[in-house]
């Protein structure tokens, strides 16, 4: 497109992102965006968005009142009653769709998040990009000129056409002769990192509390796929037993049964130590649950699983903590009491209702842990 | 960008016929250019309300979203879209079928004899075309520079 239009329309898509921006939780609360993943983008309808403009107030009689005024003398008209109210005709507000890579909602997420710990083991799948300086262009900001390359050409320029005297040696470039830097991105591999998903989806889990572990644990998914390439996932289902899932049944499976939190932590801890050996690999762990364990048993065992072998393997283990009509939400507490507030390889949750995913994905990925 | 407006010779002659039929029929109009652009370019001259520039603004973007994605989905068509000037200027929807482009002609031509005739739009042409002296003619001119 020539002219301004290209501006104009990327000015518009700035103010529609910082819109997003403004209501990205309610979005993010929003299971139908799971039901898109195979797409590239999705649609979010915006309220329109109006020009500023003036408009005529509503009082157009009646006004400040003066002087003394007598006893018993009503003061103004007071705030207009709100009237009966017949069915509208007027058409309602227009709703504007945009079209949003799930990418760049993820972005939008948060550029705050970030892996936790992770370390620069096994470089192979997990790239970041840096940028470097390399070549030369003729065309850049000016902050990027290359003095040295600029001059020159401007001394070549200045020589072939006969205008260079040397008893007065100025050379004055012209727009032609500049020479800017350019870069390029580098994708390097930093280190290779697995996350395994736990979910319960026990008896004790509702519906509700299932959509939120699946609508956190999609969010996570999304961001972290978004911010790091080659990441491997797993994902493992468990009510009293545990068993590794693919994406797409994590995402859609409804159980019901007993809860044993331990098999689940069995089944992963058998997974990384088959695949993926612990001076390789970042290891990072999810686990979703209501936090009502079957037995007290099953916790002291989930406990000395932890501090003895996940603990020392994984780079985090992050447990969230929905909370639910049935569940006690006694895993948590456990956690707390076991663990203590502070412990640098675990991260705990709670998230009550849809509203506070955020938070809880910023708690997961918060920088500065 | 050199963006190619120019009538292949069989609207080319489509125009000049259809001219000459409405001249018959006692049409009064200035001469009317006929511009090819497609759908994009057209939603972006639609967006600037008929101006071939306009000052910066959002507003013109949303506009621009809206009138291309509603194309895109088949909601809307811009048919024709007449600039009323001395010569009027006009833009064809570079997809269209021969017969609708020759329905979109006989229509614009009328619009320019009613633009030309009506007093109101008369005085606008007067302030319409200092802006067009000042700023490149035609889509053409302009995505040239």
């Amino acid at each position: 497109m020539p002219n301004n239009m290209e501006s104009d329309l990327n000015r518009f898509r700035k103010i529609v992102r910082g819109k997003i921006k403004q209501e990205l939780r309610r979005f993010i609360a929003n299971g139908e965006l799971i039901g898109r993943q195979g797409k590239k983008v999705v649609s979010i309808p915006l309220p329109r968005i109006d020009l500023p403009r003036f408009q005529f107030g509503s009082g157009e009689d009646g006004g400040v009142g003066q002087g003394q005024g007598d006893v018993g003398e009503e003061v103004g008209q007071g705030e207009q009653q709100p009237g009966e109210g017949e069915a509208g005709e007027g058409e309602g507000q227009h709703a504007l769709e945009v079209d949003v890579s799930l990418e760049e909602l993820a972005s939008l997420l948060s550029e705050e998040l970030e892996l936790p710990n992770i370390e620069n083991k096994g470089k192979k799948n997990v790239e970041s990009k840096h940028y470097k300086y390399t070549g030369i262009v003729t065309k850049g900001p000016e902050s990027l000129r290359h003095f040295k390359r600029t001059y020159r050409e401007a001394l070549k320029r200045t020589i072939s056409t006969g205008k260079y005297d040397p008893q007065n040696p100025i050379v004055i470039p012209i727009k032609e002769d500049k020479r800017y830097r350019s870069f390029k991105i580098y994708n390097e591999p930093v280190a290779n990192a697995v996350i395994v998903y736990m979910m319960d989806v026990s008896g004790s889990m509702g519906d509700e509390q299932k959509e939120i572990v699946r609508l956190t644990s999609f969010w996570l998914d999304t961001w972290l796929q978004s911010q790091y390439t080659g990441l491997e996932r797993r994902y493992i289902i468990h009510d009293a037993t545990a068993r590794e899932v693919d994406q797409n049944t994590f995402y859609r499976t409804r159980e019901s049964g007993g809860t044993l939190i331990s098999s689940a932590y069995r089944l992963a801890m058998k997974i990384i130590d088959d695949n993926y050996p612990v001076d390789e690999w970042n290891i990072y762990l999810f686990h979703f649950s209501d936090g009502d364990n079957w037995s007290g048993n099953d916790t002291n065992e989930c406990m000395k699983m932890l501090e003895t072998d996940i603990m020392t393997k994984a780079n985090l283990f992050c447990y969230g903590q929905v909370e639910s009509r049935y569940g006690s939400g006694q895993f948590l507490r456990d956690l707390q009491k076991h663990f203590g507030e502070k412990n640098e390889k675990l991260t705990l949750a709670q998230i009550k209702d849809r509203d506070s995913i955020m938070d809880a994905l910023k708690t997961f990925l918060g920088k500065g842990k | 960008m050199y963006v190619n407006t120019q009538l292949p010779s069989e609207l080319a002659d489509a125009v000049s016929h259809l001219e000459e039929v409405a001249r018959n029929a006692g049409l009064d109009f200035f001469p009317t250019i006929f511009e090819l652009v497609d759908y994009n370019q057209l939603s972006e001259i639609a967006s600037y309300g008929g101006f071939p520039t306009r000052y910066p603004h959002w507003k013109f973007g949303m506009e621009y979203d809206k009138l291309s994605k509603s194309y895109e989905y088949g909601l809307s068509i811009i048919y024709e879209m007449v600039i009323n000037n001395n010569p009027c200027y006009a833009y064809l929807l570079r997809a269209n079928s021969l017969v609708f482009q020759k329905t979109v002609i006989a229509h614009v031509l009328g619009h320019c004899d009613f633009l030309r005739i009506i007093i109101i739009f008369r005085e606008q042409i007067g302030k319409c075309s200092i802006r067009w002296q000042t700023t490149p003619r035609s889509y053409a001119a302009q995505s040239m520079k």
